[in-house]
C-alpha cells in the first residue's frame, strides 16, 4: 500500500492547514442566528406590545438560543469523528428513550405529544433524534465495502430508523418522521444501496402508505393536502395559514417593505409567524432580495456539506454529512414551499431560523458534528471526488 | 477512489440544487410576477372601513318649499360585539313583544349579519319604544337608539311623479353594485330623486382603521368626511301643482257628472313656453312618497302597482291627441302652402261637405269620411281651428296625398320637428316615445311582426285619420306642450326640464340647468301669431267657448280641444284634450290636461285648464269660479 509514503513527514503542513475552520460555513450559520433574532423581533414585538407584553421577549429569548446554538456547535466541531462513530449507539438508545419518555411524560400542543419540560426549559427530543439518527446509521452503514451494501445491511436500517419512526407517528408528528424517512433514504442511497434495493423500498413505502390511508390514519394530512391544492375554498379553514403567508410573502415585492415594516406579520394576520411561517417576515419585510439570499444562504451550507461528504476521510463522515445534508435541504424545501404555496402544511421549523430551542441547537450540533468532519478531512486530495 | 461514489454525489447535488431552485423560482413569482395582486389583497386584509352615510340633498320647489327633506328618526341597533348569542335570542324575544312584531322580524336582521357588527333591527320606532329601551338598559344588552335622518316629502301627494321615492338597497342593487353599495344606504327610485340619486346622495364618509387579524382595533389612520348632497331646487311651483291638482281632480268629478265613464287616469302640466321649464306635472292616480322610506309590505306595494299609481301619465302614458294635433296641420298648411280644393291662402273659404270621398283603406273600404259637425257652413283656415273642422283638414291632407310634387310625410315629418314620435328629453327618467305614423313606420311594424301587422300597406285614409290625431297617432301630453310651445313661440322646440339648479350644503348655488333648445323649427312668426289668434277664437267663439264663458281673462287665453275616439265602434269612448296657452299677446304658458275616456275635449278638459290658466294670470284673484259645465252639473 501507498498508504505510507503518503502519511510521510512532507504532509504534516499540510495537515495543520486542513484543521483551519470552515469559514463560509461558520459565517453562514452566524448569519442565520442574526437574521433569526431580528426576524423574530420583528414578527413578535408589534404583537407583544399590544398584549402588554415585553416588545422584545421573543427575540431576547431567540438570542440566548442562538448563543447555545453556536456553543452546540463548537461543542460538535470537536467531537473527534471516531468518537462520535463510537458513541453512535448510545446517542441513538438515548434518542429513542426520549421519543418513549415524551409519550408517557410529555405535554400535548397542537394535537401533539412531542414536548417535555425540562428545568422549565421545553425541549422536543424528536428534534435531537433526527441527527441520533443520522449517526447511527452512518454508523450501521459505513463499512460496507466497495460502495454497495448487502440486504441485512438495508433491513437493519429500516429496523433502526423504524423505531424512532414509530415513536414519532404516535405524537403524531408528520413532517418530522418524513424528515427522517428522507434522509434514511438518502444516506442508503449514497451508501450504495442499489437502484432495485430502493426501488423495492419505495415500493414497500408506498404500500404502507396506502395502507394508512385506507385505514384513515392520515385523514389530517388528507385535509392539509385539499386545503393546498384548493386554497380559495378553504380560505377560513386549514388553508388560512398559507394563503395568508403567500400574500404577505407577495405583497414584499422584490424589495421589502422593509424592516420592521411588515403589515402583515405585524397584524397577526400570519399565525405561528415566529416559528413555522417565520419565511413569511423575511419575504415581506425584506423582499425577494432577502428571501432569495436566504435561500441561497442555506443553499451555500448545503454545498459546504457535499463538499465535507465528498473530502470526508471515511465513509462513516461522508454517511453523517449527506445525512445531515438531506435533513437540511428536506427542512428547507419543506418549509419555505409551505410558506410558498408549493408544499402541504407540515409543522416543521425553517432550521435556524424559527424560535424554538430544540431545532436550533439540535441542528446546530449536527452541523457542528459535519465540521468535526470537514476538520478530520482526507488529506490525500487524491481520494477526494473532484466534484465538489 | 472515493468515499462516495461521484455520480450518487452529483446526483444528490443536483436533486438538493433543483429544490432550491424551485423555491427561488416561486418566490420570485409571487413577490414580483403578482406582486401587485397581493399587495392589494394585503391592504384589503387589514384595512377596516366604517363607512358614514351623508345627508341626501333636498329637493326644493323654485320658491324654496322643501318638497323632499330629511326629518330625524330613531332606529334600533344592536351591537352584536356587546352580547351573547343567549342573550341575543334573549333579546329577540323581548323585543319582538316590544315592537309588536314576529320574532323573526328581529331575527332575521341579525342572523344576515356578521358577528361583531352593529345591526340595525327596527326603523322610526316610536319615542315609547326608545325610552323603555334606554330607561332599562341592563334589560336590553347591546341595544342603542340611533338618529338617523329619514326621507320626507311634506307635501305627500304633491308633485309625487315628478320627485318620485327612495327605498333602501334591494338584494337587486347590491348584486349590480357589489361591494360599492352598503345594505343600508338609500336609493333614488323615480322621478327626480332618481334622475339625480348621484347628486342628492352625496359622497360617502369613511373611517379607516388598520386593524389585526382577531379584528381588534388596531390604529386609526384616517377620517374622510361624508360631504352631503346638493340640493336640487326644481322649476316647480308648489303653489301652480296644487291648483293643478286640483284641477285634474275637478276634470273627473265633470267628466263622472257628465255620465261618462273615466278610466281615473288624468295627466296634467303646465310649461313655460319661454324656456321650457315645467312648472307643475300632476299625474292620477298618484301615490304618497312617505309610504315608500318605512318598510312598504309587498300587499301595500302591490296596492300602488295594480293602479298604476308610480306611472307619471305626463311622461309615459300616450294617448292619441285627437283635434289638439290639428294645430300642426295648421301650421303645415301655412308654411308648405297646401289648401283644401278650390281654396287658396287661410283666408280663402268654402262651404265644407260634412263628407268626402277619400282614398282610404284600399279595395273595398269606405271610401268616404264623415265629419263630427254636419253643419260647419262656410270655412277657412281660421274656422276650421276654431270649430275643429275634420273635413278642412282632410281635405289639407288629401292635397298632400294628391301632390306628387310634396312629400306624402311632410305633415308627419313636420310633427316629428316639433317634438312629437320621440322622447323630448325631460330630465325625469322612464320617458315614453309615442307613435308619428307613417308609410315607413307602418312598413317597418309588418317586417317586424307580420303576424301583428298583417297589412304592411299605409293609405291615405291612415294619413286623414293621423291629421286628425286619431289613428295610429299617440302622443305624451308632455309632447303636446313642448310642441304647442314651438308653435306659438316662433319654433323653438325646448328640451323640457324640472330642474333649475343645484344648492350645496352652505346654500351656494354649485350648477346650473340652464335651458337647453333640441332645434329650431322654420316657423314664420306670422304663421305663430296667426295661430295664437285662432286659438283665442276657439276659447272665444269656439269648440271651448261654453268652457270659458264668463271668464275675465278671455282676451288672454287660447287653447285647443281634443276629443279622441279610443277604438272604432265604441263611441262613446272619448279621451278628452285641452291645450291651453296664456297670455296671447305674449304666450308664457302652456297647459295641457287628458282625461283618459273621459268624455269631450271641450267639456271635461278645456274647464279644469281653464282654472289653471286663470290661476297663472292672477293667482290671488282666482277664486273657484264656477264655469258654465261646472254650473250645469250643480
Amino acid at each position: 500500500m501507498t498508504s505510507a509514503v503518503i502519511r510521510g513527514r512532507g504532509l504534516t503542513a499540510s495537515a495543520y492547514e486542513n484543521r483551519r475552520p470552515d469559514l463560509l460555513l461558520t459565517s453562514a450559520l452566524l448569519l442565520l442566528g442574526v437574521l433569526s433574532v431580528l426576524m423574530i423581533y420583528s414578527a413578535s414585538a408589534p404583537r407583544a406590545e399590544l398584549l402588554g407584553a415585553d416588545p422584545a421577549g421573543e427575540a431576547q429569548k431567540q438570542a440566548v438560543i442562538v448563543f447555545v446554538g453556536l456553543v452546540m456547535f463548537a461543542a460538535g466541531s470537536l467531537v473527534g469523528h471516531r468518537t462520535l462513530h463510537t458513541a453512535a449507539p448510545v446517542m441513538y438508545l438515548a434518542a429513542v428513550t426520549a421519543l418513549g419518555a415524551v409519550l408517557i411524560w410529555g405535554k400535548e400542543v397542537n394535537n401533539a405529544v412531542s414536548w417535555f419540560s425540562v428545568f422549565g426549559f421545553q425541549f422536543q427530543p424528536s428534534e435531537w433524534a433526527k441527527p441520533a439518527v443520522i449517526v447511527m446509521l452512518a454508523a450501521l452503514l459505513a463499512p460496507a465495502l466497495e460502495n454497495k451494501i448487502g440486504w441485512r445491511r438495508v433491513f437493519t436500517a429500516l429496523g433502526l430508523a423504524g423505531a424512532p419512526v414509530a415513536l414519532i407517528a404516535a405524537q403524531p408528528d408528520l413532517g418530522t418522521l418524513l424528515a427522517i424517512v428522507v434522509l434514511s433514504g438518502v444516506m442508503l442511497f449514497a451508501a450504495g444501496a442499489s437502484l432495485r434495493q430502493l426501488g423495492l423500498l419505495f415500493a414497500g413505502g408506498g404500500i404502507i402508505t396506502w395502507y394508512a390511508f385506507n385505514q384513515g390514519w392520515l385523514r389530517l394530512v388528507e385535509e392539509r393536502i385539499d386545503a393546498w391544492l384548493n386554497p380559495e375554498q378553504n380560505a377560513l379553514a386549514v388553508a388560512f395559514q398559507p394563503l395568508q403567508s403567500q400574500i404577505a410573502i407577495g405583497s414584499g415585492g422584490f424589495a421589502g417593505r422593509g424592516l420592521f415594516e411588515g403589515s402583515q406579520t405585524n397584524l397577526a394576520f400570519i399565525p405561528e409567524q415566529t416559528t413555522d411561517f417565520i419565511f413569511t417576515a423575511v419575504g415581506e419585510q425584506l423582499g425577494f432580495i432577502g428571501g432569495a439570499l436566504l435561500i441561497g444562504t442555506y443553499a451555500l451550507i448545503v454545498w459546504r456539506l457535499l463538499r465535507t461528504a465528498a473530502a470526508a476521510e471515511d465513509r462513516f463522515g461522508m454517511l453523517v454529512a449527506i445525512g445531515v445534508a438531506a435533513l437540511l435541504a428536506f427542512h428547507v424545501f419543506v418549509n419555505v414551499g409551505m410558506t410558498l404555496g408549493i408544499m402541504p402544511v407540515t409543522g416543521i421549523p425553517l432550521p435556524f431560523m424559527s424560535a424554538g430551542g430544540s431545532s436550533f441547537t439540535a441542528m446546530a450540533f449536527a452541523l457542528g458534528l459535519t465540521h468535526s468532519i470537514w476538520l478530520h478531512r482526507s488529506k490525500v486530495p487524491a481520494r477526494r471526488s473532484s466534484l465538489v | 477512489m472515493g468515499v462516495i461514489h461521484p455520480w450518487r454525489l452529483a446526483t444528490l447535488g443536483i436533486t438538493f440544487l433543483a429544490l432550491f431552485v424551485m423555491l427561488s423560482v416561486r418566490l420570485w413569482f409571487l413577490q414580483v410576477a403578482a406582486v401587485e395582486e397581493n399587495t392589494i389583497k394585503a391592504s384589503a386584509n387589514q384595512v377596516q372601513v366604517i363607512y358614514q352615510q351623508p345627508a341626501r340633498g333636498e329637493i326644493r320647489d323654485i320658491n324654496g318649499t322643501v318638497l323632499a327633506g330629511s326629518r330625524p328618526s330613531q332606529t334600533l341597533q344592536l351591537d352584536r360585539s356587546e352580547v351573547t348569542i343567549e342573550q341575543e335570542e334573549q333579546l329577540v324575544q323581548r323585543l319582538a313583544v316590544l315592537l309588536g312584531v314576529d320574532q323573526s322580524e328581529v331575527r332575521n336582521p341579525i342572523n344576515s349579519a356578521a358577528s361583531g357588527t352593529v345591526v340595525t333591527l327596527a326603523r322610526d320606532i316610536s319615542d315609547e319604544v326608545a325610552f323603555e329601551v334606554q330607561e332599562y338598559q341592563e334589560d336590553y344588552p347591546g341595544i342603542e337608539v340611533a338618529l338617523t335622518p329619514v326621507r320626507t316629502y311634506p307635501l305627500e301627494t304633491l308633485a309625487a311623479h315628478v320627485l318620485g321615492y327612495t327605498g333602501r338597497a334591494t338584494s337587486g342593487d347590491l348584486e349590480r353594485y357589489g361591494d360599492r353599495v352598503r345594505t343600508d344606504e338609500v336609493f333614488g327610485r323615480a322621478g327626480v330623486e332618481r334622475q339625480y340619486d348621484n347628486v342628492l346622495r352625496g359622497t360617502e364618509g369613511a373611517e379607516v382603521f388598520t386593524v389585526s387579524a382577531d379584528r381588534s382595533v388596531w390604529q386609526f389612520t384616517e377620517e374622510i368626511n361624508a360631504r352631503p348632497g346638493w340640493n336640487v331646487v326644481l322649476t316647480i311651483d308648489a303653489d301652480v301643482s296644487r291648483e293643478l291638482k286640483e284641477a285634474l281632480f275637478y276634470s273627473l268629478e265633470i267628466s263622472e257628472g257628465l255620465g261618462e265613464q273615466p278610466t281615473g287616469k288624468v295627466a296634467g302640466l303646465v310649461m313655460d313656453i319661454t324656456d321650457g321649464s315645467i312648472v307643475a306635472m300632476e299625474s292620477i292616480p298618484d301615490y304618497d312618497p312617505n309610504a315608500f322610506v318605512g318598510s312598504l309590505s309587498a300587499e301595500e306595494f302591490e296596492v300602488i302597482q295594480e293602479n298604476n299609481a308610480l306611472l307619471n301619465l305626463n311622461v309615459r302614458g300616450t294617448f292619441p291627441p285627437g283635434s289638439t294635433f290639428k294645430a300642426v296641420p295648421y301650421v303645415v298648411a301655412v308654411e308648405e302652402d297646401v289648401w283644401p280644393r278650390d281654396l287658396n291662402g287661410p283666408e280663402d273659404g268654402k262651404v265644407l261637405e260634412p263628407k268626402l270621398e277619400f282614398p282610404s283603406f284600399g279595395e273595398g273600404s269606405p271610401q268616404v269620411f264623415t265629419d263630427w259637425n254636419p253643419n260647419h257652413g262656410w270655412t277657412n283656415l281660421h274656422g276650421a281651428l276654431v270649430k275643429s273642422a275634420d273635413v278642412y283638414f282632410w281635405e289639407v291632407a288629401l292635397g298632400v296625398w294628391e301632390d306628387n310634387s310634396l312629400d306624402e310625410s311632410i305633415i308627419q315629418d313636420w310633427a316629428r320637428r316639433l317634438g312629437y314620435g320621440a322622447p323630448t328629453g325631460i330630465d325625469l327618467p322612464g320617458e315614453a316615445a309615442g307613435i308619428m305614423p307613417d308609410r315607413e313606420w307602418r312598413e317597418r311594424l309588418h317586417e317586424q311582426n307580420p303576424v301583428a301587422f298583417p297589412n304592411g300597406e299605409w293609405y291615405g285614409g291612415d294619413l286623414m285619420n293621423t291629421v286628425i290625431g286619431q289613428g295610429d297617432l299617440a302622443a305624451t301630453p308632455l309632447q303636446m306642450a313642448v310642441s304647442y310651445a314651438a308653435l306659438v313661440n316662433g319654433g323653438t322646440v325646448w328640451r323640457p326640464r324640472v330642474v333649475d339648479h343645484f344648492v350645496d350644503a352652505d346654500g351656494d348655488v354649485v350648477d346650473r340647468r340652464e335651458p337647453a333648445v333640441v332645434r329650431n323649427v322654420d316657423i314664420d312668426p306670422e304663421t305663430s301669431a296667426m295661430l295664437l289668434r285662432d286659438l283665442a277664437g276657439v276659447v272665444r267663439e269656439g269648440t271651448a267657448a261654453g268652457a270659458f264663458a264668463g271668464s275675465p281673462y278671455l282676451r288672454q287665453i287660447g287653447g285647443k280641444t281634443g276629443t279622441a275616439q279610443i277604438g272604432a265602434f265604441a263611441d262613446d269612448v272619448d279621451t278628452s284634450w285641452f291645450a291651453g296657452i296664456s297670455p296671447i299677446s305674449n304666450p308664457k304658458y302652456v297647459v295641457v290636461i287628458v282625461v283618459e275616456e273621459g268624455g269631450g275635449g271641450s267639456a271635461v278638459a278645456a274647464p279644469a285648464v281653464r282654472r289653471v290658466l286663470e290661476y297663472l294670470l292672477d293667482p290671488a284673484t282666482a277664486p273657484q269660479r264656477p264655469t258654465q259645465a261646472e254650473a250645469a252639473i250643480r
